[in-house]
């Protein structure tokens, strides 16, 4: 089965309908190992660097994938959706404008968004992209984000480093669903069996930018602080919710979509704040780390405000502003020793 | 006046600093005058407790808030102002020293920076206001930017979501995001009608609508003259020109104000291509946000090196009104969707930015293009050297991408930047000789 790729910076990408076209949905992720010189040359260095790094995984893959779809998110997916169309060799591009509203108007949209990917799909690969299909896929994608919150839930009473927590998260949305959920399975009888959570690790909520390198998971777990809920898309957003399985399975995912942990390229604002609350009445933590990956718009616009809120709710909060590099910055280490220390 | 009196005793050197920068501007006497009525009026509508106030983001269809009598307050106009008068520093660091990134909005953090140290509008402050209205056609700042201060003031917010025309879409998906845009203005209604207790009046709003366009075409009518040998106006007074149709306040001022100067650009060229005085040296069109606190960079670098601005993207996004198709609300709902999705020219794609450019070299006879990479404006500088190759190309024409910020002076470096625009003029002066272009 072929690879279908997906450029989505938050979790709007509707993974079950490439499942539901017989491809195996990856998303792109970059390489934080490799120079994106190759990206560099289109896109400026202020731009995000996730981005410049999810280009230069285009640019040197996409002949390994049947096609490649974006998701409008933040900025850098409309902005360079154009550079993508010239420049990254792809027999199928494909661009779904998803609302950022949250309301009636926004969901009648996305409804029809997805039923235009869906004939694009059709057409172009000469598959059915059935009811019965999708709804096999949404049961197939709902065991994997029940079998990751069970995972997840784990963090906060086993020991579970936070690099094995990321790599689990990883190939959740980057391997073939049928061998990720043996994977989970028994990744999760695994973890239950793990010793109980380390007294010299402090339980930490993160939010902020998606991490997508598994070396500042190791700065955090050098500093002490172990994360035990987050906010993320590539995290909880991505199984936080299950997809309605009756009805119409379109409107099921636009259902779910409208239900999620909200990233911050959506509104209203509450959304991503209720969850953030929910997580932390839910889960004791000690502290929030917030953590925003350089030239991350989004996140650094609605640092402030949810800084100042989460501050009056009483919880201690780091803030750092981290550069896109597996190099595991000490004076960022030794920040967190000392918000250790603090909390 | 309590405010700006304050802030005068408060801050006598950035006073100071405010009134030379501004005398620096190609200001006539009445621009100037209708720039501060427009601004005293902000100040005096604050205080009639009847009188619903809303903040909005540039490009926002204003027009359906103010037929419900909302009055228009526009931070990013403010903070425009305030980089012509060469105070945005201030403001800025401020906002950073309440957690906005160095790497964000130079227009936002001069507004939020402004706004909390409660400096006047006059100088980039914008008071809380009764609602918020935003759209994302430009940038995800515009929406969150006045969602968060929406969020912040316990104000309600009208974010307004215009998809994204990507390259290579056609009609058919054009008119499915001009249903959904015109769905959302009929929102928009239904959240005016609650939060100013008022009912839509259609009469009243096609009436705005009328003269927003009559506003519109105007300046678009002035640009014509811009193509003339030497064009009628340059970018730096073009870019203060704009200001009463950008902010929508007291049309028929504005509107008078245009047709003046419509009436004297004709007088002057009447049916010729040239006047007397003939061509300029160099016409060059510059691609991005003007770099507000440094309008000597056009008046005296640039020009002194024989080039001048004729025409700019940036000025040329505003004048959007057209008159719809039909006197009807809806018709005209359409018609804004589709003036918001794929007008102007700071949403195009790259294929309509490309087309945009090579209509623009012939009409207005250009030597070259300033591209401005816009360290806090990162949707209008993505796709710029694509755009480059593909007009260098094409046409051969040099084009100079120039690195710097529109309102933040700490990303301006003047000796490197004066050393590019002199290879900049020379790449010109080879490419004149080249086309066979009188020198």
């Amino acid at each position: 089965m072929e690879r279908f790729a997906y450029y989505d910076t938050g979790h709007e990408f509707p993974e079950e309908i490439i499942m539901a076209a017989g491809f195996i949905p990856y998303k792109i992720l970059g390489d934080v190992h490799e120079p994106t010189d190759p990206a560099d040359r289109y896109v400026h260095n202020y731009i995000c660097p996730f981005s410049r790094s999810a280009l230069t995984e285009g640019l040197a893959h996409s002949d390994e994938w049947a096609g490649i779809a974006f998701c409008h998110g933040c900025d850098t997916t409309n902005n360079q959706y154009d550079i993508w169309k010239l420049h990254v060799k792809a027999g199928f591009l494909y661009w779904i404008n998803t609302p950022a509203n949250n309301n009636k108007t926004a969901k009648q949209f996305h409804v029809r968004e997805l039923k235009r990917f869906i004939d694009h799909l059709e057409k172009k690969f000469k598959v059915t992209i059935s009811s019965e299909k999708l709804s096999e896929a949404i049961r197939t994608s709902n065991r994997i984000k029940d079998l990751m919150r069970q995972l997840a839930s784990l963090r906060a009473s086993k020991d579970i480093p936070n690099p094995d927590y990321h790599a689990i998260v990883r190939k959740s949305i980057q391997e073939p669903k049928d061998d990720l959920i043996k994977e989970l399975e028994s990744t999760l009888k695994d973890w239950k069996k793990r010793p109980e959570f380390p007294k010299d690790r402090v339980p930490v909520l993160m939010t902020g930018s998606d991490i997508t390198y598994s070396e500042w998971m190791e700065v955090l777990e050098n500093a002490g602080l172990r994360i035990v809920r987050d906010d993320m898309s590539l995290g909880e957003r991505y199984f936080a919710e299950t997809i309605p399985e009756n009805g119409d399975p379109i409107e099921a995912l636009v259902d779910y979509n409208s239900r999620i942990p909200q990233p911050p390229t959506r509104l209203p604002f509450e959304a991503r704040l209720d969850y953030l609350f929910k997580c932390l009445r839910e889960t004791p933590v000690k502290g929030v780390v917030y953590q925003t990956l350089k030239f991350c718009e989004p996140h650094l616009l609605d640092l402030p405000f949810m800084v100042d809120q989460i501050k009056k709710a009483g919880y201690k909060v780091i803030t750092i502003e981290r550069e896109y590099t597996p190099v595991i910055d000490q004076q960022v280490v030794s920040r967190l020793e000392t918000f250790r220390e603090i909390i | 006046m309590i405010r700006i009196s304050r802030f005068i005793v408060k801050h006598p050197d950035i006073t100071i600093n405010g009134v030379k920068g501004f005398l620096k501007q190609p200001l006539t006497p009445r621009m100037f005058q209708i720039i501060m009525q427009y601004i005293n009026r902000t100040k005096l509508m604050k205080l009639f407790p009847w009188v619903k106030t809303g903040s909005f983001s540039a490009g926002f269809p204003v027009e359906i808030a103010r037929a419900f009598d909302v009055f228009p307050y526009y931070p990013e106009a403010y903070a425009a102002l305030t980089g012509s008068a060469e105070c945005t520093l201030p403001s800025i660091e401020h906002a950073e020293s309440l957690g906005y990134s160095k790497d964000l909005c130079s227009y936002m953090k001069t507004s939020i920076g402004a706004s909390r140290l409660n400096w006047p509008e006059d100088f980039g402050g914008n008071e809380p206001t009764d609602m918020y209205f935003s759209a994302n056609a430009v940038c995800d700042t515009h929406m969150k930017w006045f969602e968060n201060e929406a969020k912040i003031f316990g104000k309600p917010h009208f974010g307004l979501d215009v998809p994204s025309f990507v390259a290579g879409e056609g009609e058919e998906r054009h008119e499915e995001y001009i249903d959904y845009v015109e769905q959302q203005l009929w929102d928009l209604i239904r959240f005016l009608e609650k939060h100013t207790g008022k009912k839509f009046n259609e009469k009243k709003f096609l009436k705005i609508i009328d003269r927003s366009a009559e506003g519109s075409r105007l300046f678009m009518d002035l640009f014509e003259y811009r193509k003339r040998f030497p064009a009628n106006r340059y970018f730096e007074w073009v870019r203060l020109f704009m200001l009463p149709m950008v902010c929508q306040w007291n049309e028929n001022d504005w509107i008078r104000f245009y047709k003046k100067h419509l009436k004297m650009a004709q007088k002057r060229y009447g049916d010729n291509k040239v006047i007397e005085s003939g061509r300029e040296k160099y016409r060059i069109a510059w691609e991005g946000i003007t770099i507000w606190y440094k309008v000597d960079l056009y008046r005296k670098v640039l020009a002194e090196r024989g080039a001048k601005v004729v025409m700019e993207s940036y000025t040329d996004s505003f004048p959007l009104r057209k008159k719809p198709a039909a006197p009807t609300v809806s018709a005209t709902f359409r018609q804004i969707a589709r003036e918001l999705i794929s007008t102007p020219p700071y949403t195009l794609n790259i294929d309509a930015r490309i087309k945009y450019f090579d209509k623009l070299i012939g009409e207005y006879d250009l030597d070259g293009i300033i591209m401005l990479a816009n360290q806090s404006c990162r949707p209008q500088s993505t796709g710029l050297q694509d755009l480059r190759d593909a007009l260098v190309e094409k046409w051969g024409i040099p084009v100079l991408i120039l690195n710097t910020d529109h309102c933040d002076p700490r990303a301006y470096a003047e000796g490197p930047i004066n050393t590019r625009i002199d290879g900049f003029v020379e790449m010109m002066e080879a490419y004149k000789k080249r086309v066979g272009k009188a020198a």
